[in-house]
């Protein structure tokens, strides 16, 4: 067998030929056209809502994320016990909510028994004065619908597969838990703007506006007790 | 797009993060595609890399459309992999040697070796062995900014370059016996 002498000097000649040889293996970014779903869009959107994330923040960011990787070590291994009932494990999949100073972060990782189809759910209540202006299923996942009043101001309602990242505007802003239906349900209110989400086994619920939020806590209950 | 904006300081990040944006997304989709197969979960990778992206406006040079394409592949293909293993809960082997401090240039690699064959045994490196290599050896990024780039320690970089190494010998050293 020969004996190869992988040095520095050698890899700075061949992996940048490498990396060259893989890089044409992708076709030109013209010829590529996949259509970015909803769901990506939104989260794009809903991240758009936040403040401009300071250099201080990004800081906080970084040390909080190695601090929660460290506390989900521990979740994992506490929980592991939990797992080996098979009743338990099918009520279980792992969510990590982060509270930074500006926002809140859900992460849900692995739902194991989540649902792989959308079975969609409508609010069965409207608010007053509020239409239906249009609703879309986007790539079989995400459920988008949007209410306007007489003033176009927007409802916007989303019901999608659980699982990824959900993020929202928290800093200096009212926020509250209460129970509907057996289910947790978290609500926001800040300068006039509301948000009401949660999740259940297979899809994670959003409902935001600029409405009262005791509308949206409305329109939240008639999905889940109905 | 609105999203990344607001997370970027001067005027001159956010014209440059567009540009790349806009130039690059559907090539940082298809590396995440490559790996995962699954466009929902491909989406979120290339939603991540972006954010990553965010975080090392400085370092990218977008003149220089070959580097830039590198390294936003780079970035791509290492979060799509973590994401793979999460998915089916994939464990990296534990690797505990220390990269040798190379003290001695050797002779003319060009003139004894064959690079070709070194080139195709690089193309079949796990995608996490080959991306500390490639931002270490066609980008120059140090140790310390890899790590940073990659969300790694420092040792965790230097125990894959080692690793990989040894990986790519194994690969030319079974070339060999063919």
């Amino acid at each position: 067998m020969t004996q190869w002498d992988i040095d520095d000097e050698l890899l700075s000649v061949c992996v940048p030929c490498a990396e060259q040889l893989m890089l044409d293996r992708i076709p030109p970014e013209q010829t590529l056209q996949h259509h970015f779903s909803m769901h990506f869009r939104r989260k794009m959107r809903a991240l758009c809502r936040y403040e401009r994330r300071s250099l201080r923040m990004r800081q906080i960011v970084r040390y909080t994320k190695n601090v929660a990787a460290a506390c989900a070590v521990i979740v994992v291994l506490l929980l592991s016990a939990v797992m080996s009932v098979e009743a338990a494990r099918k009520q279980f999949f792992e969510v990590i909510t982060k509270v930074y100073e500006q926002l809140t972060e859900i992460r849900v990782h692995d739902p194991e028994n989540a649902s792989q189809v959308l079975t969609l759910c409508k609010p069965e209540y409207v608010p007053n004065g509020y239409v239906l202006k249009e609703q879309h299923v986007y790539s079989d996942i995400l459920y988008d619908v949007y209410y306007v009043n007489e003033n176009e101001n927007p409802i916007n309602y989303s019901q999608e597969i659980l699982g990824g990242t959900y993020i929202f505007d928290t800093e200096d802003a009212y926020t509250d838990t209460r129970m509907i239906g057996g289910w947790e349900v978290h609500v926001i209110e800040k300068n006039g703007y509301s948000q009401v989400y949660w999740y259940d086994d297979s899809f994670f619920y959003t409902l935001d506006g600029k409405i009262e939020l005791r509308e949206l806590v409305k329109m939240a209950e008639s999905i889940i007790i109905n | 797009m609105l999203l990344y904006l607001a997370l970027i300081d001067t005027e001159e990040e956010k014209r440059k993060f567009v540009y790349l944006y806009e130039n690059y997304r559907q090539t940082m989709y298809y590396a995440a595609y490559q790996i995962l197969k699954n466009a929902h979960s491909a989406e979120d990778a290339v939603h991540q890399a972006f954010l990553r992206v965010i975080d090392h406006m400085d370092q990218i040079d977008e003149t220089n459309v070959s580097k830039t394409k590198g390294f936003l592949v780079v970035i791509t293909q290492h979060i799509a992999i973590d994401h793979y293993r999460r998915r089916k809960r994939e464990y990296l082997t534990d690797f505990t040697e220390q990269e040798p401090i190379v003290t001695e240039t050797g002779p003319d690699p060009a003139s004894c070796v064959d690079t070709d064959l070194i080139v195709q045994a690089l193309l079949k490196l796990p995608v996490d062995d080959s991306a500390v290599l490639r931002l270490k050896y066609a980008h120059g990024y140090s140790g310390a900014e890899i790590a940073a780039i990659l969300d790694l320690t420092e040792a965790a970089v230097r125990k894959r370059i080692s690793r990989a190494k040894k990986r790519l010998a194994k690969l030319l050293a079974e070339g060999d016996d063919v």
